[in-house]
């Protein structure tokens, strides 16, 4: 028996062993004989009957030879992608990446022929950031898919794609993108570096990832975007940012992201100027709302009542007359009422979603009142703070105020206003001592810019054709006629 | 933890206007009604002029010495020791700034607003806020800065226009009377405690974008004495003078006054905002302080020093928290020290700065 | 073991301050005052405040048993303190003060000392120092039962004085400024004085304060010139009999100069007056023809009546009063501050000259021509 031969029949009987739910097929050949594996759930069956089972036998039938890998590869094999290699180490991790793997009992090549295909959802419309006027297509868990999503939209030979494999298990392929002549050096350099560092068995999600590219781990704030669509994520690109896919999660990652980015919609820019500034103005004012207006309600009505003009301090005492909490109990309570309310509505089954939408409202609405147990102006203000948080685009910055909100309500029922005030620097010396990637994070605010102050409320590319200055990127003008 | 320690012009700015008007803004026109009258606008103007020009001497100090503190090159051209008694005396002046500014100002929130809650609990919460905010370096700080210093200006600004259309002119006259010269120069020692604060230039390094700061400081300084005499013009004419010259905190009771569509009491919207940019005030002088001795002992690690000094500073305010003291001996050395350390040792520093570098441009 | 330290420092720093939150008090745990009405009753301090009733009947929602949305407490004592002991124990919750509207002080206190409530109101911090205040003789108990105590007096009367404020008619001045006038060298100011007229709250006057304590009364229908002298831009309108008719005109306050002088220890006043008088309507039928000469003359008569209104309030406070209550003195101080400090501003306004220059324009209506010529 030959070397060939039995490295062969070791091989096979090695790849048996592992239990990995693997299929095989044989076919004999003039003098020896090959041997097909694969794992049928991940693979394209049809396929593999089609370009590889159906010309191997033709071939084997016929020929008078023996059929070496590399004789496959380049006579008889239809499939596209293949490849001959000699590491037998890496057959299994080939097996579970997708990949057949064809043995030759006369050759110490082995051939590689991908042929994967995962079952995976089509793509759907965006669920997190809903566009009235922008494309409809989102990033879905297949990475192929999302990269298709790009290179359809950016047709740019300077754009590049950095796979890298995460996770000692799991094996997670992760695509770092950017646009090589507009994107920092630095910072593609950062995030790969970041990502090869990564020590884990496993990564699922792209939050996983997240969480390791961080540069303050304990910190409320996120410092990278989620980008769930992909003209978004286009648009990111041109900016200079980096966008990281990873294989199996259906939301992608930008860097850096500094706090106002977090704003803004892509519909800012396919909107009229004014109307998108208009909208920015609005949700900045509806942060700074869900953040304050219970803690503004509970230090106006028990500490500062003074601040209220004489009649409405009279109404509000009337309204509260019946009341048995004191104000600051009722916002707590209230409040957590409402994450309640948020949290259950994540996850109760969409055919009764609607019916307990009725029941909640009826419940909190006017079984509250008319009880006597809340106020109806905590009420009001508590569901304003609920509303006004829907309205920031990226949902990982409202997580921050969702907690932030009770801390800020907790000093302010101890101190007032100066609980407050107190309470929001400590906030702002938070924000502006995050750097995301060497940004910081409350850039253009601090430190000031004038220019990219003013883009901050209105975005256009017919008013402002540079990228913005704070992103140093390599390349800062958009390439048009100025 | 990052230490970076630059600051830009505007920054600078911020800086200086935000721990200059901590409290004085709000005294300014009790201070002016009780030693000029109406004429203080003079010594005012005359004040601001003197420590502008101080400011323009510490900021070209800094522009000598790029990357450098005090400390720092002191230790070279002074050698270890006058250094660290240098920088021992700032750490006494901005312990007693502290000091004094912590009682004023939780002294105010006391009295004003929190009536029954106990000064332990305010200063308390202070301290540890401004402490956490002085462990971030400079470069966090002086951000900061520049997010709430632009906001408490607008918001001033706002109240500050509101007052002066529905004050009377005729409280605000005559603008000068020739009798009263001599108070006018001799309210200039009272000058000192709404200047002071002017030293914290000292504790960051300058590096080449800061070349413009001394124009930065002086005109900077010169919009402090202007904010000084809007505030006070303002509030002698909607409060008048015989009034302020009881209250402490005249500006707040002038803010009481003004008539306002939505909000019956508009110094409630001051005391947000305005208290954001005093408690920064004294947060940056915390700051200074915590750089300082960082550089006379830098094995000691940076939180054990910003926590030493918050304990230190809580035990002295609670033995000093009164807030009606008259002739009070702290304000008394305080005027002295901030007379010296932000006119005559930086001179002082400068001249010597100058020798030296022509001495090595002769070699 | 230092960050174990350090996080137990915290905690306790926390838990301290969440032992209580000290100043906490709801809006509705608290006596809502509308309004104060101070008196003197046999040599006694006696307080009424009107206090909202937030404690309505009716659940929740609102619906109210009673329409009764005010109660009025006494409280009478020796000295202030005392009449506030008095209330503090009649009210089931502590006294708000914050939300008073208008301070009423009745004749009897104000003719003794009006000082001593203005600096109680001064240091009270919690005071809202923007209340109006006005003088009456009427009952208090009858004054503050008008509305049957479904309505505030005190947001009425400052709601009355506001809408003539408004309309042109009124000084409007706040507390404050009384405190700054008592706390100066000098001090003279006027009062809105309230009463009772069939059945209803009406402005009846000024009363005069002169020092610390009113002194006089200054009726409704004498005021204008007062008006003109001190109020922002006023509009009065007057009724001038011309010719056959009474014509109506709106009279208006274009400029006004007031100029102190000093010379050989006279203080001289000089104030110029500039009006518009806006023909409204006349009496009779119409339609009027009338000429530009005619126009003169309603001039000429009109600033004869306004000039003798002037000078009439200006003698007024001369010779009945003996005191300057229209800030001649600020003027006086403001243009010559060193002889301000040295005379003693009484005896020299009793004796100072007032030279009162008037000149008007009239014009009519703009929508409307009295020139005009019938075409018949």
């Amino acid at each position: 028996m030959s070397n060939a031969e039995q490295r062969f029949n070791q091989l096979t009987n090695y790849l048996i062993k592992q239990n990995l739910d693997m299929s095989q097929r044989e076919i004999p050949f003039e003098g020896g004989r090959l041997r097909i594996f694969f794992i049928k759930q991940i693979i394209d069956v049809p396929l593999l009957s089609q370009n590889v089972i159906r010309p191997l036998i033709n071939n084997c039938a016929r020929s008078k030879k023996p059929i070496t890998a590399e004789h496959a590869l380049n006579r008889i094999l239809f499939s596209s992608v293949c490849s001959v290699s000699k590491d037998d180490a890496a057959i299994v991790d080939l097996l579970l990446s997708g990949n057949v793997v064809i043995l030759f009992s006369n050759d110490e090549q082995y051939l590689i022929v991908k042929l994967k295909r995962i079952e995976h959802r089509n793509i759907s419309e965006p669920e997190i950031e809903y566009s009235l006027r922008g494309s409809k297509d989102c990033f879905i868990e297949n990475l192929d898919v999302n990269i298709s999503l790009i290179r359809y939209r950016i047709k740019d030979n300077m754009l590049r794609l950095k796979m890298i494999d995460v996770g000692k298990r799991t094996k997670t392929r992760i695509a770092i993108v950017y646009i090589e002549d507009i994107a920092s050096d630095v910072l593609v350099g950062e995030i790969q570096k970041r990502i090869e560092d990564i020590n884990i068995d496993g990564i699922v999600d792209s939050g996983e990832i997240q969480e390791f590219l961080l540069n303050k781990k304990f910190s409320l704030f996120p410092q990278m975007g989620l980008v769930e669509r992909s003209d978004f994520a286009c648009r990111l690109l041109l900016g200079g940012r980096v966008i990281t896919l990873v294989d199996g999660s259906a939301l992608a990652l930008s860097a850096p992201a500094t706090f106002l980015e977090f704003f803004y919609s892509c519909d800012d820019c396919y909107e009229n100027k004014f109307f998108g500034m208009f909208m920015r103005i609005i949700r900045y004012i509806s942060l700074f709302a869900a953040l304050t207006a219970s803690s503004l309600y509970v230090a106006l009505t028990s500490f500062h009542t003074d601040a209220l003009p004489s009649d409405y301090a009279i109404l509000l005492a009337e309204m509260n007359a019946a009341v048995p909490f004191p104000s600051v109990v009722g916002a707590f309570l209230v409040e957590f009422l409402m994450e309640i309310i948020r949290e259950s509505l994540l996850r109760v089954p969409r055919r009764i979603g609607s019916a307990i939408g009725v029941v909640g409202a009826i419940v909190i609405g006017q079984a509250a009142i008319s009880s006597g147990l809340f106020s109806p102006l905590l009420l009001i203000i508590a569901s304003l703070s609920l509303l006004t948080s829907f309205v920031v685009p990226d949902y990982t910055l409202v997580n921050a105020v969702r907690i932030l909100k009770f801390i800020l309500l907790l000093f302010t029922c101890l101190f007032g206003f100066y609980g407050f005030s107190i309470f929001m620097c400590l906030i702002l010396a938070e924000l502006v001592s995050i750097n995301s990637f060497g940004l910081p994070y409350m850039v253009p605010l601090a430190p000031f810019n004038r220019y990219d102050f003013f883009r901050a409320f209105m975005e256009n590319n017919t008013i402002s054709p540079f990228r913005k200055k704070y992103m140093h990127n390599k390349n800062r003008k958009r390439t048009r006629k100025i | 933890m990052p230490m970076t320690n630059t600051v830009n012009n505007r920054q600078l700015f911020y800086i200086l206007f935000l721990v200059l008007t901590t409290y004085d803004s709000l005294t300014i026109p009790y201070i002016m009604a009780r030693t000029t009258g109406r004429g203080g606008w003079t010594t005012i103007i005359a004040a601001s002029l003197i420590f502008a020009l101080a400011a323009v001497v510490i900021a070209k100090l800094q522009n000598m010495h790029k990357g450098k503190m005090i400390f720092d090159y002191c230790t070279e051209m002074l050698g270890p020791v006058l250094s660290y008694i240098i920088s021992a005396a700032y750490i006494i002046e901005y312990t007693l700034l502290m000091v004094y500014l912590n009682s004023q100002v939780f002294g105010l929130i006391q009295t004003e607003f929190l009536t029954r809650t106990p000064i332990w609990a305010t200063v308390s919460l202070g301290l540890a806020v401004f402490g956490f905010i002085a462990y971030k370096g400079i470069t966090n700080v002086a951000r900061l800065f520049e997010i709430i210093a632009p906001l408490y200006i607008i918001s001033s600004a706002f109240i500050l226009v509101l007052v002066l259309t529905q004050g009377d002119i005729n409280n605000v006259l005559p603008l000068f009377e020739p009798d009263h010269i001599i108070d006018y120069v001799s309210a200039l020692k009272d000058m000192a405690l709404p200047f002071m604060g002017l030293t914290v230039i000292t504790v960051i390094p300058f590096t080449s974008r800061n070349k413009k700061a001394p124009k930065w400081a002086f005109f900077g300084v010169l919009f402090i004495g202007a904010n000084y005499l809007i505030n006070m013009e303002s509030s002698f004419s909607l409060t008048g003078i015989n009034t302020l010259m009881h209250y402490k905190t005249g500006v707040i009771e002038t803010f009481r006054l003004v008539d306002f569509p939505v909000i019956e009491r508009i110094d409630i919207l001051f005391l947000t905002v305005g208290y954001s940019g005093m408690f920064m005030g004294i947060t940056f002088i915390y700051t200074a302080m915590t750089e300082h001795v960082c550089r006379m002992f830098p094995k000691i690690k940076r939180h054990f020093i910003v926590l030493a000094i918050g304990i230190i500073i809580f035990i002295i305010n609670m033995f000093y928290h009164d807030l009606r003291r008259e002739n009070d001996a702290i304000s008394i050395v305080l005027s002295i020290m901030v007379t010296f350390m932000s006119i005559v040792l930086p001179i002082f520093l400068l001249i010597m700065s100058k020798v030296k570098k022509s001495a090595q441009k002769d070699n | 073991m230092h960050k174990k330290i350090i996080s137990m420092l915290q905690v306790a720093v926390l838990l301290l301050c969440c032992s209580g939150c000290w100043d906490s008090k709801d809006i509705n745990d608290k006596a809502i005052l509308a309004t104060v009405l101070l008196d003197k009753q046999n040599g006694n301090y006696v307080f009424y405040v009107e206090v909202a009733h937030t404690d309505r009947s009716g659940g929740p929602e609102g619906q109210s048993a009673s329409p009764e949305k005010f109660t009025i407490i006494r409280g009478e004592g020796k000295t202030l303190i005392e009449a506030r002991d008095e209330l503090d124990r009649r009210l089931k919750y502590p006294i708000y003060i914050s939300a008073v509207r208008s301070l009423i002080i009745t004749q009897n206190f104000a003719r003794e000392d009006i000082a001593e409530y203005f600096n109680r109101l001064r240091a009270d911090v919690e005071y809202r120092k923007k209340v109006i205040s006005v003088t009456t003789d009427a009952d208090p108990e009858e004054l503050l039962n008008i509305f049957g105590r479904e309505e505030s007096v005190g947001l009425y009367i400052e709601k009355t004085l506001d809408q003539m404020t408004s309309y042109r008619q009124m000084i409007r001045r706040s507390s404050s400024i009384f405190i700054e006038s008592l706390s100066s060298k000098y001090c003279g100011f006027l009062i809105p004085d309230i009463g009772i007229n069939q059945n209803m709250i009406d402005v009846k006057g000024f009363s005069v304060v002169l020092g610390s304590k009113v002194v006089g009364f200054i009726p409704a229908n004498e005021w204008n010139g007062i008006i003109f002298i001190n109020a922002g831009r006023p509009e009065i309108e007057y009724v001038i009999p011309f010719e056959d008719k009474m014509l109506t005109f709106l009279i208006s306050l274009n400029n006004r100069d007031i100029k102190p002088t000093y010379k050989n220890g006279i203080v001289k006043f000089d104030l110029k007056f500039d009006f518009k008088a806006e023909l409204q309507y006349t009496s009779g039928r119409c339609p009027c023809k009338f000429t530009e000469k005619q126009f003169d003359q309603m001039s000429d008569i009109i600033t004869s009546v306004l000039k003798k209104d002037i000078e009439d309030a200006i003698n007024t406070s001369q010779r009945k009063f003996g005191g300057d209550y229209f800030d001649f003195n600020r003027r006086f101080h403001a243009a010559y501050p060193t002889q301000y400090h040295k005379m003693s501003w009484d005896k020299a306004y009793s004796k100072a000259e007032f030279n009162v220059q008037v000149k008007v324009k009239t014009k009519e209506l703009k929508m409307f021509d009295y020139r005009a010529h019938g075409a018949e």
